[in-house]
């Protein structure tokens, strides 16, 4: 099981909004915000099948997560990682998880019924970042 | 002058964080925390030259940025956009009015000797949001 540093788990045990970017089919890069956990030393997002992200991830596992601390916006951190599993177990309970977790409800209140949920494990290859006075040009 | 959404000015006049996502040249993306602003129509960043993100957007100028409002992180944009001019012209002086911006300094504090900043000005393509 990889570990992952407390610079990083500091972040993810937070309400902290991550910023997600993958790679579009054509080569152009695309980011949005995503709720984020981590389990057994992986990073975890929860998304559903079809969506833009879903698609990105299932062509090209390469992704980019950026974070800023919540209490305190001149620490950030900035990461390159791997999707190393997708699946759809567990993924229902999972974005629940993450609905306790940035909501404080017991079952994500969003859920559609058409859309199956999907939960991207991603491996943590590289990190910069740094409690500024570092720069954030 | 482009007209801009009026929910993306009004995210980007707050002290938002931007992230910026990249290409790097292999093929795999890159996205890290920006300070934004915007003129007649146009996104403008700054960076430093020679950074990950200066040489991925001089590389490919297909980038996109992603923002949520600082006292509402539930409202949120997401951008796709084109850099379409790369210029050291009004770097330093843009630097300077982010620091003012963003930390209520008159003079960006973390500059360090050599550093050539860098505005990119970026066209928006495609916006989302709620």
């Amino acid at each position: 099981m990889p570990n992952l540093s407390e610079h990083l788990t500091k972040f993810l045990d937070q309400k902290t909004f991550a910023h997600l970017a993958t790679v579009m089919a054509d080569g152009s890069p695309q980011v949005s915000p995503v709720w984020i956990d981590h389990a057994d030393g992986y990073i975890r997002v929860n998304s559903a099948k079809g969506r833009v992200k879903d698609a990105n991830m299932r062509r090209e596992p390469n992704v980019a997560i950026s974070m800023v601390d919540p209490d305190d916006p001149y620490s950030f951190t900035s990461i390159k990682g791997k999707v190393v599993e997708i699946t759809e177990d567990g993924a229902e309970a999972h974005i629940d998880a993450l609905a306790y977790k940035y909501l404080g409800v017991d079952t994500y209140p969003y859920r559609q019924e058409t859309e199956t949920r999907v939960t991207y494990k991603i491996e943590v290859q590289q990190i910069a970042g740094k409690n500024v006075s570092s720069k954030l040009t | 002058m482009i007209n801009m959404p009026e929910n993306l000015s009004q995210l980007i006049d707050q002290k938002t964080f931007a992230h910026l996502a990249t290409v790097m040249s292999d093929g795999s993306p890159h996205v890290a925390p920006v300070w934004i602003d915007h003129k007649d129509g146009h996104i403008l960043i700054t960076s430093g030259k020679g950074t990950v993100k200066d040489l991925n957007m001089r590389r490919n100028p297909n980038v996109a940025i992603s923002m949520v409002e600082p006292e509402n992180p539930y409202k949120f944009v997401s951008v796709k956009g084109t850099v379409i001019e790369v210029t050291e012209q009004g770097g330093d002086d843009l630097v300077d009015a982010l620091a003012f911006k963003y930390l209520n300094e008159e003079k960006y504090p973390y500059r360090q000797e050599g550093d050539v900043y860098v505005i990119y000005k970026i066209e928006v393509e495609k916006f989302t949001g709620n």
